[in-house]
């Protein structure tokens, strides 16, 4: 089995990070700011599977002919599941929140949504 | 509990007490008792501290980890007697001028926040009375008015603040609060010179910045006038007169505390320490500048709160004279400017109280209605205008050697324009106010009340005693500045003068007895038509009528004109604007209301964090 | 009694939380008097814990499961978070009281759960002694306090949650980068032993670590410039809600990043991290403090004034020294109080007069003395008037501060107490020389609480002795990393 250097994950991870970090910065749209964020928030997990991750190993679930030295650091995976589960609920409030949002006043246009200022 | 604390918190619990219960007379009864009790321990502890072997009484306790420690020595003891003496006068007059409990709980409360200032013997405890002080008047003057409320707290907030950061200084240089620590330590450190010039000369700056607001000291003053007016009466005579010395009595820290550390730092210029000449000059500056202030107004209320801000230059200038003789005089003059000038504000308060009027257009041929109140203003113009034999004549007299004798001439005039200022504007309150003729609605005005007359009396009695006697105050004062006056009780006696009280007073009691004789048996009245007043030859219009009651000196502000275009007040109140303006740019630009330029804040930080190197 | 009780404080809101559905038929008032009883509970564990780490002096040690750390998780008691934990269980019961009076609007069976988890994740950020599990606590936290804040359903509330979504979700992504970093370079979650290995690693990903997880934290601790979601949320939060974010959710963020620092002051570069930490509280505090100045809103006003507060918090626990610890520990209990009670008089005035602005405060002098009265203690409790609590530890953050060679940070802050004074002497006048009124009747047990914050406040600033040793001890807490380390007993060290 071949596999990609490390930092090629990294690299990868990276990139995500930055790309939601761009649309949540530059995009005008609430939705498309959300869907940054959760890019970004995929580039976290990834980033750290990739820092768990050691080369040519398997993963951490024990079964028949894996010791547990061949297989890759647990803890990082079970770090992401909790991280992908408070994601989800995340993603979830922001949605309802810009469903409400949408209700009252009618836009998405995050330059339009400043009620509360100064 | 020693004596110490319940003479620091008699007057702050019997404000509660009076502000709590609100029953008339009892209300009275509680503030009155609460303001004796400190006069009564410090009466007690007299022969300690003035006795032939003084001892320094010291009590200690320990809040939120700090140590605080209270003492009273020989300053201290001169310091809280004159204020508790007002505040007894006081609150004589507040029997007769407050319906408030709201007004005795705070007037108490300053109370006690000057009687810790003077007795704390350490930072801690000297910032929190200080505070409460400053506190506690404010809560005066903002249920009169706002705008001067506003102005008096955010100039003391300042000072306080300034103060907070150079006792912060200190604490950080020395590690320790408490004064003798720190005297000692800033005395030694005045040969080693391990703190630096520069810091030394910001936290005299921070110092004089925040004793400069309390004394009221030119330009830091424009919160007085104001202050003054809009309070109380009553309280006025223990604001001006006593809560005023606080300023004056952190100058006197200073010298105590940083006096080496000061002159090795700064320097000596032409034989004046430099430090201290600056004081000298802020003092000299704000004794004239005020006066003329007060020569000009139309309002009694400001006159006196103008002059009472001249008058604390004084105290300042003495101090910054910088001489055993200055000294002396200065903290003569605490005295008899508490004494003066804390009767002079009952007199007003009772004029407020009897007319409700307080201007000088309003006032006229008093003298026959308040016979009393009349007679005791006049000992106060008496010995604020420095003549003899009263209290306010020997502490000018002193300051007055004292610069001469330490070769200050221009400082010297300042004393002389300052006295000829005040000699100007007490001969129109007295002759506005209590002669000529009286307007129709003054016509049933009684004598004030019993109350306000005790205050007065209680005031009006050391102006006379200290002025026949200068030598008791003087002798007190020589025990720790080292005898600089010679004389006995009745005689003072400078290396450049002497002063014969008891010798001028005997001769005016008889020039004016002479001049009573003549006047009963000798003299012919002529009347005199209302008309023929002050005109001297200029043409009388409607617009240009000056008469003692009504611009007495508007040729004076005519011929001012130049300076009084510029004014600190609107100095002051741009100044506040701009920060306004400023409060409103931050708020709109930063708090926008678009989460995604909040978004970018958190990218720019992140951005900073990697080029400042921390990523 | 066994000290793993303790972990009770955790257990009890979050199934305090899953039983509210069983009794959402008894009607609201069955609700609320539920969450009431839970707090009330939960206030007397704390009070308990508090007495047993206060009169031993050790801390409690949790360790989940049995499994002794660094394998399993543990929670640290320790004195800091045995009087934080009965801080935030305190306030959460008093909320709990206000709750009656504030919310209306329905599900209030979903207001309670999220009531009951937004104590419970403050618990367990404050309590907890593994940095995953602080991430997973801070996100129950943050995640709750997304939905109070929207709880209103008005258009303002789903913005400024929205807003705080945003914030906090950027925040908190780094924050786990920075969590992963960390992992990567040490091989451990555990609080202690990465304080122990924290010297040994490489210094810069140390740093970069560091520099994320406070960067992190921040949003959640309000520093400048990451605090612009906070004033939305409060203004738009429900009454009791506010209060509780200013009195504890944002300590919490505050004391955890207090901690980590703390932990990883053993690397090189640690303070560069408190130079730059230095400079955003005191930013944080002039900006928050000038734009509260030309407030109208006065819920919004307050929640500026908690902002600066904050600031200055951050700013004594930036300093690095044991002295600035102590002072902003001190300053987190006093602000604690104070906000409490400012948001409860100034959401009780909006509850009954409808609305925060300056215009419902003239005359409440005359219509609500007694919240009136609160109010004003408040207010002048939080400008630092000796006699009131903060003046103490205002002054104790100031010489700390200078102490530390931080001087022209104690210009700029006292700068801005200058503005802070004026504003709340502006609300000061407004409430009670302003404006006509009728009485209201105030509800008893809102003045109840309103009294007892009142004597709260004068009795710590008239005798300030026993919580400022409490904070000492709290301090040292925080500061002592070496004591920390030896109070977790660590299995096989190292390894």
């Amino acid at each position: 089995m071949s596999v990609p250097n490390i930092s090629a994950f990294y690299f990868g991870a990276i990139s995500l990070i930055l790309i939601g970090l761009y649309a949540v910065l530059v995009k005008k749209n609430i939705l498309k700011m959300l869907i940054g964020l959760s890019i970004m928030e995929t580039g976290v997990n990834l980033l750290l599977i990739s820092i768990g991750y050691i080369s040519g190993k398997s993963a951490p679930i024990l079964s028949e002919g894996i010791e547990p030295n061949q297989a890759v650091d647990p803890i990082p995976q079970a770090l992401v599941l909790t991280a992908i589960v408070i994601g989800v609920a995340t993603t979830a409030m922001t949605l309802s929140a810009a469903i409400v949002l949408y209700k009252h006043y009618g836009t998405l246009n995050v330059e339009e949504i400043r009620r509360l200022r100064g | 509990m020693n004596e110490l604390m319940i003479m620091l918190f008699a007057p702050l619990v019997a404000g509660f007490i009076a502000w709590a219960l609100d029953v008339r007379g009892i209300r009275e009864a509680v503030g009155v008792l609460g303001t004796l009790v400190p006069l009564g321990v410090l009466a007690k502890y007299y022969s300690t501290i003035a006795g032939s072997n003084p001892e320094v009484v010291t009590q200690t306790i320990t809040v939120g980890g700090f140590k605080l420690i209270f003492q009273l020595n020989t300053i201290s003891w001169y310091f809280a007697t004159i204020a508790s003496l007002i505040g007894v006068a006081m609150a004589f007059g507040m029997v007769s001028t407050s319906r408030s409990s709201y007004e005795w709980l705070f007037a108490l409360m300053s109370y006690t926040g000057v009687l810790g200032v003077f007795l704390s013997g350490d930072f801690v405890g000297f910032f929190l009375f200080w505070e409460l002080m400053t506190f506690a008047s404010f809560m005066m003057v903002l249920k009169r008015s706002r705008h001067e409320s506003l102005k008096y707290f955010v100039l003391s907030v300042i000072g306080a603040y300034a103060m907070l950061i150079a006792i912060g200084i200190l604490y950080a240089k020395i590690g320790a609060l408490d004064f003798g620590t720190i005297r000692q330590a800033l005395y030694m450190d005045a040969m080693l010179g391990s703190i630096s010039k520069s810091l030394t000369a910001l936290v005299f700056l921070l110092f004089l910045t925040a004793f400069g607001v309390k004394a009221g000291a030119v330009p830091l003053h424009v919160w007085a006038p104001g202050a003054y007016s809009e309070v109380d009466q009553s309280y006025t005579a223990f604001f001006s007169g006593a809560l005023s010395k606080a300023g004056a009595y952190g100058f006197l820290l200073l010298y105590i505390l940083m006096g080496a550390k000061l002159v090795a730092a700064l320097g000596i210029w032409h034989n004046h320490m430099v430090f201290s000449y600056i004081i000298a000059w802020l003092g000299a500056i704000t004794v004239v500048v005020a006066g003329f202030l007060a020569v000009l107004q139309e309002d009694i209320r400001k006159l006196f709160a103008y002059s009472s801000v001249s008058q604390v230059g004084y105290i300042l200038l003495g101090l910054g004279i910088g001489t055993p003789l200055g000294f002396t005089g200065a903290l003569f003059h605490v005295l008899s400017h508490a004494v003066f000038k804390g009767l002079f504000w009952l007199v007003v308060a009772a004029l407020v109280l009897r007319t409700g009027k307080t201007r000088f257009e309003d006032f006229g041929g008093l003298a026959e209605k308040m016979p009393i109140t009349f007679a005791m203003s006049l000992i106060a113009v008496l010995s604020l205008a420095g003549i003899p034999p009263m209290a306010g004549f020997a502490s000018k007299w002193l300051i007055y050697e004292a610069a001469i004798s330490a070769h200050m001439p221009l400082v010297a005039g300042a004393i002389f324009l300052g006295s000829a200022l005040a000699f100007a504007y007490v001969v129109r309150f007295l002759y506005a106010v209590w002669f000529g003729q009286r307007p129709s609605d003054l016509e049933d005005v009684k004598e004030a009340p019993l109350p306000l007359l005790i205050g007065m009396a209680i005031l009006a009695i050391p102006n006379i005693v200290f002025g026949v006697a200068p030598g008791l105050v003087t002798e007190y004062l020589g025990k720790f500045l080292g005898n600089p006056v010679g004389g006995n009780y009745y005689k003072l006696v400078t290396p450049t003068g002497t002063y014969n009280a008891l010798l001028v007073a005997v001769l005016l009691v008889f020039g004016l007895a002479i001049a009573g004789l003549i006047f009963i048996y000798g003299a012919k009245t002529r009347r005199i038509p209302v008309t023929n007043t002050y005109q001297s030859g200029n043409p009388v219009t409607e617009d240009y009528n000056l008469s003692m009651r009504r611009n007495f000196y508007r040729p004076l502000a005519e011929a001012l004109d130049f300076w009084l275009k510029y004014s600190w007040d609107r100095f002051y109140e741009r100044l506040a604007g701009i920060a306004e303006d400023f409060a409103d740019f931050l708020r709109e630009g930063f708090y926008n209301g678009n989460v995604q330029s909040y978004a970018w804040y958190l990218a720019v930080v992140l951005l900073i964090l990697a080029l400042w190197g921390v990523l | 009694m066994n000290g793993q009780y303790a972990s009770l404080l955790i257990a009890l809101p979050l199934l305090g939380a899953f039983f509210v559905p069983l009794i959402k038929g008894l009607g609201k008032k069955a609700i609320k008097t539920y969450v009431l009883i839970i707090t009330a509970i939960q206030t007397g564990i704390a009070a308990w814990v508090f007495q047993q780490v206060y009169s031993t002096g050790k801390p409690i040690i949790v360790m989940a499961g049995g499994w002794r750390p660094p394998i399993g998780i543990n929670l640290y008691i320790g004195h800091f978070a045995a009087l934080f934990v009965l801080i935030v269980a305190i306030a959460s019961f008093l909320m709990a009281v206000f709750n009656f009076k504030a919310i209306d609007v329905e599900p209030i069976d979903k207001y309670a759960m999220l009531f009951l988890l937004l104590m419970l994740g403050a618990t367990g950020m404050i309590a907890t002694g593994d940095i995953f599990n602080l991430f997973v606590f801070m996100e129950i936290t943050s995640i709750t306090a997304y939905a109070l804040t929207a709880y209103n359903k008005t258009g303002e509330a789903a913005e400024a949650s929205l807003k705080y979504m945003i914030l906090g979700g950027i925040g908190s992504s780094f924050f786990l980068i920075g969590v992963a970093l960390i992992y990567g370079a040490t091989g451990t979650l555990n609080m202690a032993q990465i304080a122990q290995l924290a010297g040994n690693i490489d210094p810069t990903v140390a740093q970069v670590g560091l520099a994320l997880i406070v960067f992190g934290l921040a949003v959640e601790a309000e520093l400048f410039p990451l605090n612009a979601w906070a004033p939305d949320a409060y203004q738009a939060a429900p009454h009791p809600i506010t209060a509780m974010f200013s009195a504890f959710v944002v300590k919490a963020g505050l004391y955890a990043m207090a901690r980590i620092l703390y932990l990883m002051s053993s690397v090189g570069t640690w303070h560069n991290v408190l130079k730059l930490l230095v400079v955003m509280a005191t930013l944080t505090v002039v900006v928050a403090e000038f734009s509260a100045l030309r407030q109208r809103n006065v819920k919004r006003m307050i929640a500026y004034s908690s902002i600066s507060q904050v600031g200055l918090i951050a700013l004594a626990f930036a300093l690095g020294t044991q002295a600035g610890v102590d002072a902003g520990v001190f300053q987190m209990i006093n602000h604690a109080i104070i906000k409490a009670l400012l948001f409860l008089g100034v959401g009780y005035v909006a509850v009954q007069l409808g609305g925060a602005d300056i215009e419902n405060f003239h005359g409440l002098g005359r219509k609500m003395p007694v919240t009136a009265f609160g109010i004003t203690v408040g207010a002048m409790a939080a400008v630092g008037i000796p006699l009131f609590n903060i003046f103490w530890s205002k002054l104790r953050i100031i010489l700390a501060t200078v102490e530390a060679g931080y001087t022209w940070a104690a210009f700029l802050v006292l700068a801005a107490s200058v503005v802070e004074a004026v504003y709340y002497f502006r609300l000061i006048h407004a409430i009670w020389f302003e404006g006509e009124g009728e009485r209201i009747s105030e509800s008893i047990p809102l003045v109840a609480i309103v009294v007892a914050l009142v004597i709260l406040v004068v009795a710590i600033g008239i005798y300030p002795n026993y919580l400022w040793s409490v904070s000492q001890k709290a301090g040292s807490d925080i500061f002592n990393v070496a004591q920390y380390i030896k109070n977790v007993p660590l299995m096989g060290v190292g390894a």
